[in-house]
């Protein structure tokens, strides 16, 4: 085990999240991934909103899923996210989606994001936000 | 199977699908890929409600992702759709999406597909379905 900061952010299925197959639909879960790493920045004592008001941005590069089992209308899910690596222009996540009672593990994923400022010209992710991202802010 | 066999499909940006940036939503790539499927197996000849009514379905494993350029509202978006791999219990639909007006590529993407049959449970590929692959 790491010691990297893992922070969980628990929320129940909705019935707009689920599809006819009676199941999530695919892309809910990234918007759960958002949850997770917007719940990370606040626990690590920041917040993306913040972020945003100095001028930067972190937009979505690349992202990776792999769906194990699906999540159903009511069921209460814990996404777990963490920073995977941090280079000076871009950061990864990782999250976790499992069941909240059994821990079962339904969707784990990755997002890529680079720094960008307000005209999207690439820039490196500010000092204290790295801090932010480390986990040595708090 | 490979990209020469791409079908295309059209889609407007929605304001219900743009973010606060401006933007479309990332998540939101992911329901335009399954416009792009959708529309790739009714021309194939096996739309999805057709393959459901003879007791299949898929299931998405897996999804990536790249995202390259924005799409902001009312783009017109070309969503192109191939399939890039079969394998014996699985396979790949490969997606680029493009702004229609500039053809600039927005994102290029994957998805892995397992079929399921009535229940739920994972079966090898049908028999009746790998032409719709290109086998």
């Amino acid at each position: 085990m790491s010691d990297k900061p893992v922070v969980e952010s628990t929320l129940r299925v909705r019935y707009v999240e689920t599809d006819a197959m009676g199941v999530v639909h695919h892309s809910n879960y990234l918007a759960w991934f958002e949850v997770g790493r917007g719940e990370y920045m606040q626990q690590m004592g920041g917040s993306y909103a913040e972020f945003e008001e100095q001028g930067f941005y972190l937009p979505v590069s690349e992202l990776d899923a792999r769906f194990v089992a699906p999540a159903r209308y009511w069921d209460l899910v814990t996404v777990r996210t963490s920073v995977a690596e941090l280079r000076s222009r871009r950061v990864t996540f990782y999250y976790e989606v499992v069941m909240a009672d059994s821990g079962q593990v339904l969707v784990t994923g990755h997002t890529r994001h680079i720094c960008t400022d307000k005209q999207g010209r690439v820039r490196a992710i500010p000092k204290e936000v790295r801090a932010l991202l480390e986990g040595k802010a708090r | 199977m490979n990209e020469n066999g791409a079908v295309e499909a059209e889609v407007r940006v929605r304001y219900a699908e743009t973010d606060a940036q401006g933007v479309v939503y990332y998540a939101n790539y992911f329901v335009w890929f399954e416009v792009g499927r959708m529309t790739y197996m009714r021309q194939r000849g096996w739309p999805y409600t057709e393959m459901e009514r003879h007791g299949i379905g898929f299931m998405i494993v897996e999804a990536t992702c790249r995202y390259q350029a924005p799409a902001r509202f009312d783009d017109q978006i070309v969503i192109r759709t191939w399939v890039d791999e079969v394998r014996r219990r699985s396979f790949g639909f490969a997606y680029e999406v493009l702004n229609k007006a500039t053809g600039e590529r927005l994102a290029t993407g994957r998805t892995v597909q397992v079929f399921v049959d009535g229940e739920g449970k994972p079966i090898p590929i049908p028999a009746q379905v790998r032409s719709l692959l290109g086998e």
